[in-house]
């Protein structure tokens, strides 16, 4: 059967009859776009393929709750982007926990050492980071809030409508196109002397 | 004329920009960039930023991606997928022309054996296919009625009726025995069903090590 040829929608319901092929396909199609949401929304490739594989694993052994209403690429985004906003979440406390310590009393200080801890050995992970996501503009969406990085990630690198954004991200359409005009300024403004 | 007058917000800019303004917002801004070179700039600004942004590649996991997935994916198959594979996984199905010929002259012998002998029967005068019928209805009547009449017969007979009296007639004497007892038999049921539909009708890992999961709970 060719795989290929067939829509998302008739690929779940091969899935769901059991055919492997059809989990194959799905993958095919969307590692790349759920891999380049996770990275950019975290950072780190290591973590970036866990999670995407953790995406893909809970979307594929709930195949059965999947409502054809929905676009299968915005449901597996969704998922997708909730696990990096749940990492996420959970780093930002265990990085005020250590920024909490008594070593470092100034922000000075506590800048100081993060830099220090940064810098301390290049491994190969963070040098493919570098090279992956080291460009001006990777590192200006970088400095995004989380919320911004995604929007602007799939408007721009999938590119999604609005109203799609909207049901990834479960939030009204007009705060979307809030979030990628203020997200576009900041790029603009960090990016100035670049794009002009 | 003095709305002319007023600059373009940076969100109409963008928007223009980017190609998302249509009618007669197009039609205003567009007027109103024909005489102002400041929003100009702006639009040539926002378009360098969206030719970037446009250029954002979409990123590879590692090349183990797919199949690190697929290990850790539970594939759901539908019960008759399941039982034709459990069929097909008893018998040595041919799987090559070669095979299949050998298979197919094997399943002739059989055949022509039978055809041979029904040539030889039917060939008697008297012998009719009508005769046989009746004949064979005749003898599995007979073998049936005989079947059911002797498991009747043993049943009533079996050294197992009488305990299996006594204690039905004990448990009425007390409820809470009858209770116990229901309790006991429906709980131990539910289990013997709660195993059955894990390792029989749910999904089963793709790595097929199912084996190992028997009578996991
Ligand atoms: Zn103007």
């Amino acid at each position: 059967m060719p795989y290929a040829e067939l829509d998302d929608k008739e690929l779940v319901k091969l899935a769901r009859e059991g055919r492997e092929p059809a989990y194959r396909e799905l993958l095919s199609r969307y590692q790349r776009p759920v891999f380049s949401l996770v990275y950019r929304m975290v950072r780190d490739r290591a973590t970036a393929e866990d999670l995407a594989q953790e995406t893909f694993v809970r979307v594929f052994n709930s195949i059965d709750t999947y409502d054809p209403a929905y676009k299968f690429s915005s449901w597996i985004f969704k998922i997708g982007n909730n696990l990096a906003i749940d990492h996420l979440r959970k780093r930002k406390l265990d990085t005020l926990s250590i920024e909490g310590s008594p070593h470092a009393t100034t922000a000075d200080q506590q800048e100081s050492s993060r830099i220090t801890v940064e810098a301390g050995g290049e491994n190969p992970e963070q040098y493919v980071v570098h090279r992956e996501l080291g460009s001006h503009i990777e590192r200006a969406i970088g400095d995004l809030r989380p919320e911004y990085r995604t929007a602007i990630t799939l408007r721009h690198v999938e590119g999604y409508s609005y109203e799609e954004i909207a049901e990834v991200m479960e939030l009204p359409l007009g705060t979307v196109k809030t979030y990628i005009h203020r997200a576009r300024s900041e790029l603009k403004e960090r990016l100035g002397h670049l794009v002009e | 004329m003095k709305a002319a007058t007023e600059h373009l917000s940076d969100t109409l800019l963008q928007d223009y920009a980017e190609g998302v303004v249509s009618g007669a917002e197009l039609a205003a801004v567009e007027a109103h960039l024909v005489g102002c070179t400041g929003c100009r700039s702006g639009v040539a600004g926002w378009r360098a930023l969206l030719a970037n942004l446009g250029e954002l590649p979409r990123l590879a996991p590692s090349a183990a991606f797919a199949d690190q997935v697929m290990a850790r994916v539970k594939i759901r198959t539908p019960l008759a997928v399941r039982v034709l594979a459990w069929v097909r996984s008893l018998f040595p199905f041919p799987a090559t022309p070669r095979t299949w010929a050998l298979a197919t002259a094997a399943a002739m012998v059989p055949v022509a054996i039978v055809g041979g002998a029904a040539y030889w029967v039917f060939s008697y005068p008297g012998v009719t296919p009508g005769n046989v019928l009746t004949f064979l209805v005749w003898r599995a009547g007979d073998a049936v009625g005989g079947f059911v009449a002797q498991t009747t017969t043993a049943l009533l007979e079996s050294r197992f009726v009488l305990p299996a009296y006594t204690i039905l007639e004990a448990l009425a004497r007390s409820p809470g025995a009858a209770v116990a007892t229901v309790s006991t038999f429906s709980a131990l049921t539910a289990l013997a069903l709660w195993v059955l539909y894990r390792n029989v009708f749910t999904a089963r890992s793709v790595d097929g090590r199912h084996a190992a999961h028997l009578f996991a709970f």
